[in-house]
């Protein structure tokens, strides 16, 4: 006799479990813009539009389907080596959909501000990640959600948590010492650009005792701006103990200014350039970099971290 | 035009100079501290605590030098355009001169790496192709100021098109050269004056020497050539000259508009038929503008700087609309 009880239990078995299994699967993730995102699996082809998509892609151990450049300057130099053969999509406000259209990825990993006007069009290519890559937090918090994303949701944990544990060695080691300010600036022209305290690279400088002479944002988390220009009138009044400088492509005018040479950081040779990862630092490798950076050149350099 | 000098020329030229003075001082008392009147007196006598002496000697008081020739400079510009062309629409910023000279500024930026002298030498080839495609586009001949102004905003819209394109693809740079499309006077130093310097004092000077055939451009062509001045030539060499100051100053201040069309009309206003004081009245107030436009600029967002150019766009862009507005009264001034 057919019995009907087994084949509804059968039945039901063969509805529910694939359901499950699949609900299993779906990575639902919500990015800085507030939207909400469906994953039906974990990407394995995301594309780039910002350095940090890159980075955490190479991190997490996937190499990604295409990514933006900084224009005639190419891809970031800390990567390029990683990212050899990968298809390049133009600068990251004006990427070419085109070509992304046709590489099909599974997701886009974007920075925010550069990406909301075109939401729409990215979004119809693939799920689109827009995320704010200013802060400490915001780095955090875009490693955990990349992570989720790709798939590698623990091993982003392991990211995070392992750089929060240098941060606090390294700032173990300036225990003690009085604080000492700092000026990160960039800018080829007359005058420079100095950036605020919420900045990540700053942030970071600030965790280990370096205060930055940038000062904070009214709103910090609005994020931008991200500093300000600043005369070097005022530069001079702030007088901090030690410059950075980000690289730019020409000679930065505002060090041939006959200031220059009367800033303390100036005359007790406390300058230092900076790479270019330290603009957008946000990665996993560029974050780790960074610290890497603070600590050859302020913490193990006696010199440069100063005890009186 | 008026027949007599609507205000005395030596109350005109009393009240510019002073106020001018005082502009100048305030320029070397304002910044990031304000210096106070004793110590001001300190530092120019060679004392004062080494800060302040620093501040003023080396950044103020070269930008408030530079923010007078600057300024003087677009001035006499707008005022010989104008005046050559009988046009009171005719500026630096309304002939495509200043976008061109910026587009040409932003290429060299954006594809070379260049030295500081190449700068002036580029915006002079940009300005003078701006300038030249305007005149050509209005017409040699006539020259009529709806033409002109209709022919320099197309010239200054494939200019800032140019512009945007390359802004796209120079990266990291884009950030800096939006800023230097805004026009500033902030960081300006010695090095940037001694660099200008010659672009502008000697085409300046040269203006001011012509004083009788720019006054002979002034009446009607036929008139001016049967009292034997070659008009086409030196109307040719007026030209040049306003557009090299002009060309030149873009490259070390970025665009800054407006002046050359603000100044000559308030000091045509003051000297009515006086047109050999238009020149020098204009250069005056010119550096008034510029001068005291840059003062606002260090104090209005501090400790941050506006572009100056951003406030003369401010105060500039109303008074051309009230010259469109009043066209047929300012013809006939």
């Amino acid at each position: 006799m057919f019995d009907f009880r087994n084949l509804a239990i059968a039945l039901l078995f063969a509805l529910v479990v694939p359901a499950v299994w699949a609900s299993d699967q779906s990575i639902e993730l919500t990015d800085d813009r507030g939207a909400t995102m469906r994953l039906s699996t974990a990407a394995t082809q995301p594309a780039a539009i910002s350095t940090f998509g890159a980075d955490v892609s190479l991190a997490l151990g996937v190499v990604p389907v295409a990514v933006t450049d900084y224009g005639l300057q190419g891809v970031p130099d800390y990567l390029s080596d990683q990212l050899k053969g990968v298809p390049t999509l133009g600068p990251r406000h004006q990427p070419n959909l085109e070509i992304l259209s046709k590489l099909s990825p599974d997701l886009v990993i974007a920075i925010r501000r550069y990406t909301e006007k075109d939401g729409a069009h990215l979004e119809s290519i693939a799920p689109l990640l827009a995320l704010d890559l200013i802060s400490l937090s915001d780095s955090l918090r875009a490693v955990e959600l990349a992570g989720q994303a790709l798939g590698a949701h623990e091993k982003a944990i392991k990211l995070n948590a392992h750089f929060l544990e240098r941060i606090d060695e390294l700032s173990a080691l300036r225990k003690e010492k009085p604080a000492t300010t700092i000026a990160l600036l960039t800018s080829g022209s007359e005058t420079p650009f100095i950036y605020y305290e919420h900045f990540l690279a700053t942030a970071l400088l600030g965790k280990l005792g370096f205060n930055s002479i940038g000062g904070a944002l009214e709103n910090p988390e609005e994020g931008i701006p991200l500093g300000y220009r600043v005369s070097l009138e005022a530069l001079l009044e702030l007088n901090p103990d030690i410059i950075l400088m980000l690289p730019t492509s020409r000679q930065r005018a505002f060090t041939m200014n006959p200031v220059w040479p009367y800033l303390q950081a100036v005359q007790n040779d406390r300058v230092f350039e900076v790479p270019h990862y330290w603009k957008e630092g946000a990665g996993p490798i560029a974050r780790e970099r960074i610290l890497d950076d603070i600590e050859r050149l302020l913490l193990n350099n006696p010199e440069n971290s100063p005890e009186t | 035009m008026a027949n007599h000098p609507n205000v005395p020329l030596y109350r005109a030229y009393g009240t510019a100079f002073l106020i001018l003075a005082v502009l100048f001082v305030l320029g070397l008392m304002a910044g990031s501290r304000w210096v106070s009147p004793s110590s001001l007196w300190a530092v120019l006598n060679g004392g004062g605590d080494i800060l302040t002496k620093v501040s003023v000697m080396e950044l103020r008081l070269p930008r408030n030098l530079l923010g007078i020739l600057g300024g003087a400079a677009l001035g006499m510009a707008g005022a010989v355009m104008q005046g050559v062309t009988r046009n009171p629409l005719a500026s630096p910023g309304l002939t495509g001169v200043i976008a061109s000279a910026a587009l040409a500024v932003v290429s060299l930026r954006t594809l070379a790496n260049p030295d500081a002298f190449w700068l002036p030498l580029m915006a002079l080839a940009g300005g003078f192709l701006g300038g030249a495609l305007t005149f050509v586009i209005s017409g040699r001949r006539q020259l009529q100021p709806e033409r002109v102004v209709l022919a320099g905003i197309a010239v200054t819209s494939l200019a800032t098109a140019v512009t945007t394109g390359l802004l796209l693809v120079s990266g990291a740079e884009a950030a800096e050269l939006y800023y230097w499309l805004a026009g500033s006077l902030m960081g300006r130093g010695w090095v940037q004056l001694e660099l200008v310097l010659p672009w502008l004092v000697l085409p300046m000077a040269a203006l001011l020497a012509m004083h009788r055939p720019f006054k002979l451009l002034q009446l009607d062509d036929d008139l001016a050539l049967a009292m034997g001045l070659a008009v086409g030539r030196w109307r040719l060499i007026f030209l040049l000259l306003a557009l090299l100051i002009a060309a030149a100053l873009v490259a070390f201040t970025g665009p800054i508009v407006f002046i050359g069309l603000v100044a000559p009309h308030i000091a045509k206003r003051m000297i009515g038929s006086e047109i050999k004081h238009w020149l020098p009245l204009t250069a005056l107030l010119g550096a008034l503008l510029l001068l005291s436009a840059d003062i606002l600029a260090r104090q209005l967002a501090f400790p941050q700087e506006l572009p100056v150019g951003m406030l003369t766009a401010l105060i500039g862009a109303p008074w051309l609309i009230y010259l469109l507005n009043t066209k047929t009264s300012v013809r006939s001034a």
